[in-house]
């Protein structure tokens, strides 16, 4: 919502671009892949597609992106993506890097915590960065792309898988009325409340808490570290949870609960969100001058599809999951949907994997939204508990946490690194045992190297860390299977990988790891990776 | 060493608990006796034992007559 007076795309930093739909004629009415919905997972994956060689079609039915700041806090998995996506130069130069936090119980601070982080990371836990700018960056990447087809104002109302087999049937509607497309594949990255999923009369599954929050942005002269604040029980709003996140161009983003007997029309109401935006500052001990500039009001679900694959219609983003705001998961979870489902169907349309490995991806981020799920839900219960005990056991803990520091890790946010995928059938386990390094599954993480990162120097697709004396990786590299890191066998990059002399990793395109190896050879990594390609590693029953 | 041989005085734990629950009243006792729990487990420092004793604590709680 906006202030009085001012129109949805009006806003105090931000110029929404007007884009118009494409001239009909020449337009595709057949493409490999169609994507419906541009908001930034849709992006995403177009882009993820793209990086592969792969072309795509994208539909939104609206003129321009997003209103309102939405998801704002942008995790290193993500900065990670965009990297391997060649779009994270403007993410860098505009977004907020942080990595603490404090919380307060009645006004006095309980908690200071800070997000794991390392030199030995390019990038930080955290960044705070307006949505607008998210999906302006990632489209001026698909803008510039010439495989990616993007179609404003093309609303999609049909979709059916075509009757004579062949790929799906979509009805789109642009300005200039309707008309018939076919796509071998369907990305319905269409957001929450997903036409496609009813109009394949899907239902998404799961809890639908009551706690809801409003958020609100203002814009305020404040010059403080960045850092994120939690309020519970504060005086300005008795009874509920405060957080206080600060944003580029000097936006500030207030997040209040509603208590059960609060009446959410009232509390959307402008004089209402003006008064409560005070009484928070108020406590915060700002007392510079702001302007109000856009709130909503969200709540604490946490749904999902059970199945995200269903034929060649794939959901992603949002369209197949919801979870709640607080473990920062709706946009970051999005990201890795789309890298993931990208790279896995750039190459089965590339004829360099089975139709099989798409399933891994319903393996993959389904449970890796589960475990958002369950982690958010932890969170969830101390922020907005649901029940009389759970809260006298919160209030409990908070005004214990005053005097006795352990109390106080019960105000700790989770830990927000993605999910292993450890138990997926494109992740080949240790044959011998490691001491030390991130299992396969685990997210590569980075290294300092001569003078740069490790990872600015992987492939687009696999990559092999080789340590040492790896023999036969030269194979890789000649039937462009894999670019090959030949790496010390001492050092940072062996540190952190936990690798010493003959010792190999070998990285997917989304860049977790999926199997490695001591006294590793070239074909041995080449089977790894033939094997991936077909959809599973691991033997029937296993 | 058994909890027997323990040299706990629950005479004093028993009256100071009871004097936490005057001295809060309806309204903030239940508060305060989760802030003892937590603290208690704490100490306690074993997990098992504390759910054990908050398993133990459930029993026979209906058919009591509350006091007034
Ligand atoms: C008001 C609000 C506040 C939020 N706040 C936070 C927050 O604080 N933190 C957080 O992590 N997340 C927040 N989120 C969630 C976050 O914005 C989403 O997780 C993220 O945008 C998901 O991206 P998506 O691409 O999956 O879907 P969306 O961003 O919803 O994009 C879907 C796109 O599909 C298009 N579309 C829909 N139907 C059709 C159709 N039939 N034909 C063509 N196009 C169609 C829409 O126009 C839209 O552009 C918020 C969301 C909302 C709505």
């Amino acid at each position: 919502m906006k202030p009085h007076g001012k129109g949805r795309w009006e806003s105090l930093y931000f110029d929404y671009p007007e884009f118009e739909a494409p001239a009909r004629d020449g337009l595709a009415m057949r493409a490999p892949v169609t994507i419906v919905g541009a908001g930034p997972i849709g992006m995403v994956a177009a882009l993820t597609l793209a990086r592969y060689g792969q072309p795509s079609v994208i539909v939104d039915a609206k003129h321009t992106f997003n209103d309102g700041s939405r998801a704002i806090c942008v995790a290193r998995s993500s900065f990670t993506a965009l990297q391997l996506l060649d779009v994270l130069g403007p993410f860098l130069d505009k977004s907020l890097p942080w990595a603490s936090g404090r919380s307060f119980f009645r006004g006095r601070q309980i908690l200071e915590f800070f997000m794991p982080d390392s030199a030995t990371e390019r990038h930080r836990p955290m960044y705070n960065i307006e949505q607008q700018y998210i999906e302006k960056f990632l489209h001026d990447g698909v803008a510039a792309n010439p495989l990616i087809d993007m179609r404003w104002r093309t609303e999609c109302t049909g979709v059916a898988e075509a009757e004579d087999g062949d790929g799906v049937a979509l009805t789109l509607r642009d300005p200039d009325g309707p008309y018939e497309m076919r796509t071998d594949w369907l990305l319905a990255a269409d957001g929450a409340r997903s036409p496609i999923r009813s109009m394949m009369g899907l239902r998404l599954a799961g809890q639908n808490f009551e706690g809801r929050y409003i958020i609100a942005d203002i814009q305020m002269e404040n010059p403080v570290p960045v850092e994120r604040f939690a309020l519970f029980d504060p005086d300005a709003r008795p009874g509920s949870t405060v957080l206080v996140h600060q944003q580029p161009d000097n936006i500030w983003r207030i997040d209040y609960q509603l208590r059960d007997d609060e009446d959410e029309d009232e509390a959307l109401r402008e004089e209402n969100i003006r008064a409560a935006v005070q009484k928070v500052l108020d406590e915060c001990g700002y007392d510079a001058p702001w302007e109000l500039e856009w709130w909503s009001v969200y709540s604490a679900n946490t749904l999902l599809l059970d199945g995200y694959r269903h034929g060649r219609t794939i959901f992603i983003g949002d369209s197949a999951h919801i979870v709640p705001i607080f473990g920062v998961r709706g946009f970051n979870n999005g990201v890795l949907d789309g890298v993931n489902i990208g790279w896995k169907l750039a190459w089965h349309l590339a004829g360099k994997a089975d139709e099989a490995i798409l399933d891994s991806y319903d393996h993959e981020r389904r449970r890796a939204t589960l475990d958002v799920i369950e982690k958010s839900e932890k969170s969830t219960q101390f922020m907005t508990p649901r029940t009389r005990g759970f809260a006298v056991m919160r209030d409990a803990a908070l005004s214990l946490a005053l005097d006795f520091p352990f109390a106080s890790q019960f105000a700790n946010p989770r830990n927000m690194t993605p999910y292993e995928y450890h138990d997926s059938p494109l992740t080949l386990p240790d044959a011998e045992a490691w001491d030390a390094g991130p299992p396969p599954g685990a997210a590569a993480p980075d290294a300092r190297l001569d003078g740069a990162f490790l990872m600015d120097g992987f492939g687009p697709g696999f990559t092999v860390l080789a340590f040492g004396d790896v023999p036969g990786t030269g194979l890789l590299e000649e039937h462009d299977l894999a670019t090959v890191l030949r790496l010390p066998p001492e050092g940072e990059a062996a540190d952190v990988y936990g690798a010493g002399d003959g010792d190999a990793v070998l990285v997917r395109p989304d860049r977790f790891i999926a199997a490695r190896w001591h006294r590793a050879n070239g074909a041995a990594i080449r089977s790894a990776i033939t094997r991936i390609c077909a959809g599973g590693l691991q033997e029937d029953g296993e | 060493m058994s909890d027997r041989d323990r040299n706990v005085d629950l005479e004093a734990v028993y009256a100071a608990l009871a004097e936490g629950i005057d001295a809060h009243g309806p309204e903030h006792s239940e508060m305060f006796l989760a802030k003892a729990a937590l603290l208690l487990a704490e100490a306690l420092g074993d997990e098992d034992r504390a759910l054990r004793a908050i398993a133990d604590a459930q029993r026979n709680m209906t058919g009591m007559r509350r006091p007034d």
